[in-house]
């Protein structure tokens, strides 16, 4: 019972792969081997070439690549692109590259054998250069190449334990050929089996939506799912959504909307920090509000990011002048950045991504998206609801005043998918209505919620004019509005509600 | 004809013993004695193993005559190897008894 004693909590070791450490609480178990499997294309190798590459960069732990596919000067020509210099790493001795590649010659075999000579390179490589960290990728090859399919599983067992001995921390890939089916072709995971990731790599209505999902870490706790991950020239990054924190400094700075009388309605405009969501049927004004809003950030020098997924660059131009707003001096002076993008030229994941990297480079105080709603219709609603939790929570930590519109799908009104998976995060909506009374359409709008602060009850009339938005006073006798089926009540009826409360 | 063979072998495990008997008796068979063997033990002389791309053990490697081949295991199969490695023709040479 000796050995039972003194065993510490399993430690982690951080991957620096972003948004990795949220969702496993600190990374990859610490001198274990933790089995990475996906289909082919799903990113295994880029990922466990970044978790070296990071590793050594960033947190000075050498570390040895084994490879049993690719050939080390194919491996690093691939990362190139993405400015990971491997070759400068070897030069350093931080990096050493063991090759297991298959010979190009066909190899006999008789009788009994082992994969000691591999292990023995390993352990080398490993002391030479006091590796911390080693990746093995990926060792389903290992069963192309060798027949004996129990000698393998049994070899790769022994790997593991001599890596433990040595107290590396190893990602060990593995294909799969169903992204929903057994864990790994060989069932290498009942010998690797404390520790398992899953990569995905799905075609999910004609967009690739690729995920990752730790199936299990022993002795730790780990966000559970899929989340979705992207790879650009940048590396894999992950949007664990749901575990983005909401670091909100509550604050009573507001900022005016840009428009008077709207400002009034909020008791002197919108918080610095918050979410402001305008809905309503399409031409009832949500694109004037947000022109107003951008114009109202420029005037105070104030650094404004659009985002436009509906309208090209030249109509919200043309449709800022005609409500006498002219952006093209502050995109001039760089207070105003306007992106026009289709919703269907990526996936929502790469929207996001963009949306992160515009922010990020622009570090904006004010965020336009206009409009959110124009995402649905290229993606699944667990897909679309992902990117608005995602983009949400971004702004927020960020703290970007952020405006979103969404378009609902009745001129009259009604709910819209954007509304029912946004309206919770959001500290402010206003809603624009179209309003029948007496066969003449008018438009309407409320506050129907803002997070800390008071704001109007009432249904206003507004108009729209060359000098851009005007509101009125509150609808009288009308009824349902926000519903989107106004009714007429009848002068008793009013008579009898306030008598109601004399 | 020079033949040169290096059987590549890690530690004290059975079947390096096997393979190493084995290739004598391959020596014997198909070669007159006349083959130079190198027997090289990864576990002493690690750096080999990276150099030479060693991932099995046994493994037989036929440096001369090219080309170059490779066989695994402990070579139990004799004549499948010789086979494989085209010593056959040499078999002439060999007096059977």
């Amino acid at each position: 019972m000796e050995e039972l004693k003194n065993l510490q909590v399993l430690q982690k070791t951080p991957t620096g792969i972003e948004g990795f450490e949220h969702l496993t609480i600190g990374g990859l178990p610490k001198g274990r081997t933790t089995l990475m499997v996906g289909s082919s294309g799903s990113g295994k190798t880029i990922f466990a070439i970044e978790f070296l590459y990071r590793g050594i960069t960033e947190f000075n732990r050498p570390g040895v690549f084994v490879t049993f596919e690719e050939r080390a000067p194919d491996i690093v020509q691939n990362v190139k692109s993405m400015r990971w210099h491997l070759d400068e790493l070897v030069q350093q001795g931080q990096l050493l590259f063991v090759d297991g590649s298959p010979e190009l010659e066909p190899v006999e075999e008789t009788g009994s054998y082992d994969l000691s000579g591999l292990i023995v390179q390993i352990k080398y490589a490993v002391e030479k250069i006091k590796a911390k960290q080693v990746v093995l990728d990926s060792i389903g090859s290992l069963f192309h190449q060798f027949s004996n399919a129990n000698v393998i599983r049994r070899e790769i067992f022994r790997i593991t334990e001599v890596l433990k001995e040595m107290d590396v921390t190893a990602i060990m890939t593995a294909e799969r050929l169903e992204e929903y089916g057994p864990i790994s072709r060989y069932g290498i995971e009942e010998f690797v089996a404390d520790n398992v990731i899953v990569l995905r790599n799905v075609l999910h209505q004609e967009k690739i939506r690729r995920t990752i999902q730790i199936l299990k870490v022993r002795g730790s706790s780990h966000a559970q799912g899929e989340f979705p991950i992207t790879i650009s020239d940048s590396g894999i990054k992950i949007l664990p959504l749901s575990a983005i924190e909401l670091q909100q400094e509550s604050s009573d700075y507001r900022i005016t909307t840009g428009n008077e009388e709207l400002d009034q309605m909020t008791s002197g405009g919108i918080f610095h920090d918050s979410i402001f969501l305008v809905s309503g049927p399409t031409g009832s004004g949500k694109t004037l509000i947000s022109t107003m809003f951008t114009a109202a950030g420029c005037r105070n020098k104030e650094r404004v990011l659009l985002l436009a997924y509906e309208e090209s660059r030249d109509q919200l131009l043309r449709n800022a002048r005609s409500w006498g707003i002219d952006f093209e001096p502050w995109e001039n002076d760089g207070l105003l950045r306007i992106v026009c993008t289709y919703p269907e030229t990526m996936g929502l994941e790469d929207h996001l991504l963009t949306v992160r990297k515009e922010i990020e480079n622009f570090r904006p105080q004010r965020l336009v998206v206009d409009s959110v709603s124009a995402m649905e219709r290229v993606a699944s609603v667990r897909n679309f609801r992902e990117f608005v939790i995602g983009l949400t929570s971004y702004v927020k930590k960020e703290r970007v005043c952020s405006l979103f519109t969404s378009t609902t799908p009745q001129l009259s009104g009604g709910e819209s998918i954007t509304e029912a998976h946004i309206s919770t995060i959001t500290d402010v909506i206003a809603l624009l209505r179209y309003v029948e009374v007496q066969g003449v359409m008018r438009r309407g709008i409320a506050v129907i919620k803002m997070r800390g602060s008071q704001h109007e009850k009432n249904v206003r009339e507004f108009n729209i004019d060359g000098q851009g938005l005007h509101i009125g006073l509150p609808f009288k006798n009308v009824e349902n509005i926000i519903l989107g089926i106004p009714a007429r009540t009848t002068l008793s009826e009013v008579d009898q509600l306030g008598d109601m409360f004399e | 004809m020079t033949l040169h063979f290096q059987l590549y072998i890690a530690g004290e495990h059975h079947h390096n013993h096997v393979a190493i008997s084995n290739l004598q008796n391959l020596n014997k068979l198909y070669c007159q004695n006349q083959a130079k063997i190198e027997i090289i033990d990864l576990t002493k002389s690690p750096e080999v193993a990276i150099k030479a791309r060693v991932v099995a053990t046994p493994t037989l490697v036929k440096v001369k005559p090219s080309p170059v081949q490779r066989v695994i295991g402990d070579l139990s199969d004799i004549e499948k190897v010789a086979t494989g490695l085209g010593l056959r023709g040499m078999i002439n040479n060999v007096t059977k008894r």
